[in-house]
């Protein structure tokens, strides 16, 4: 196979991987499925992902990470200073989850197999991921140190607030997003900022 | 039969279960093994617990939790300031998830078990920790309780993260738990002083 084939095959694959997850849950979707959702053989398959349904959920992960981490960096683009970048970041990345149908899926159906795998395996290497690139974006506004940090910080903020909802407070919601930045994200950051300078 | 003597026959018909599905796995463990661990018979447990198996899986859940957030209690109960709080309650919180070898089995074997208490108790879990945390604040300086009650929220969503996943904390660390806490944990409620 070329390597433009495997690509063509890989992206094949993830897309009828998303499919079958979002249509029938995680746990009950085989390679078997995936294969057939995309219509190529096994043995076709296991070519394009030779570790089998691990690397293709893998592969899957990265690619929604990637996604997501694109829109942040389109509402970034807009904000002025660094409490408009933490609202408006808060908000595309709370929105994006939300509307990724995938996610919903786990989260709200699979949950103790998504708390397996992402909350106690997944999530450091989430976090660790979400810091290496929201750090530099805060980066306009706050020392390298500081920036990484409170990207980490804001990164716990937005996945405690969506796997554990609050009456009254709704990230999707641009003021309800102000409000929480102003009592606590901003001076969360700012307190963060201090402490590495010390 | 008398409420002390009803009480003591679960936690150890509960106690029963723990240890057969810390021997055996969650799969494995049918009432018959329950029995042999409490010393109970088939008939007493079905007469404590009539739906059986199932039933027996979540009041050991309840059981647990329950016993979980005794624990966390205890070791906060003389602390000076909210700070020490969080930080004892982190410590015993991260120590007692890690030696409870039951959930520990059942997260590895069959972690769709917890689903039906996930799923409705999400939301309860985050206002459990909050309710437990709201009369710190409020003695450590929330004196207007809507205050003391949006803190508590906000708290209770940095402590699960952090115990879910401590990322480059240690939590076995006091020293870690002490940075972590005055740095990290409290910093977006700390600003209210």
């Amino acid at each position: 196979m070329t390597d433009a084939t495997t690509a063509a095959v890989r992206e094949r694959v993830l897309a009828a991987a998303r499919a079958c997850i979002a249509a029938q849950g995680l746990r009950r979707t085989t390679v078997d499925d995936i294969a057939a959702a995309a219509g190529i053989s096994r043995a076709t398959l296991y070519r394009a992902f030779p570790g089998g349904r691990d690397t293709i959920l893998a592969a899957l992960l990265e690619g929604e990470r990637a996604d997501l981490l694109a829109s942040i960096g389109v509402a970034l683009a807009e904000a002025g200073g660094l409490r408009e970048e933490l609202a408006l970041g808060l908000c595309a990345a709370a929105r994006w989850l939300t509307d990724n149908a995938l996610l919903q899926r786990l989260m709200f159906e699979e949950p103790a197999t998504v708390l397996t795998h992402v909350e106690f395996e997944q999530m450091d290497r989430t976090l660790e991921v979400a810091t290496d690139a929201v750090g530099p974006l805060l980066e306009r506004h706050l020392e390298p140190e500081a920036a990484r940090r409170a990207g980490e910080w804001v990164t716990r903020i937005v996945l405690s607030f969506l796997l554990f909802p609050t009456d009254g407070v709704d990230l999707c919601d641009p003021a309800s997003v102000e409000v929480l930045v102003d009592r606590h994200v901003l001076p969360g950051v700012l307190a963060l900022a201090e402490d590495v300078r010390h | 039969m008398n409420p002390t003597y009803h009480q003591e026959v679960r936690r150890r018909i509960l106690e029963g279960t723990n240890r057969a599905i810390c021997a055996g796995g969650v799969r494995r463990t049918s009432v018959e093994d329950v029995a042999r661990e409490s010393g109970c018979s088939r008939a007493t447990i079905y007469r404590h617990f009539p739906g059986g198996r199932d039933e027996l899986l979540d009041a050991l859940v309840a059981y647990e939790h329950q016993r979980f957030f005794l624990r966390l209690s205890l070791a906060v109960e003389d602390a000076r300031s909210l700070a020490e709080v969080v930080e004892r309650g982190l410590v015993v919180a991260h120590r007692a998830l890690a030696e409870l070898e039951v959930l520990q089995i059942v997260l590895r074997e069959q972690p769709e078990l917890l689903e039906p208490t996930l799923v409705r108790a999400s939301r309860p879990t985050l206002a459990l920790v909050a309710d437990f945390l709201m009369p710190f604040l409020v003695t450590h300086g929330d004196e207007d309780p809507e205050c003391a009650e949006r803190h508590a929220d906000f708290l209770a969503h940095m402590v699960l993260s952090y115990i879910a996943s401590p990322g480059r904390w240690d939590l076995d660390d006091p020293e870690q738990v002490r940075r972590l806490v005055r740095c990290e944990l409290l910093a977006g409620i700390e600003a209210r002083r």
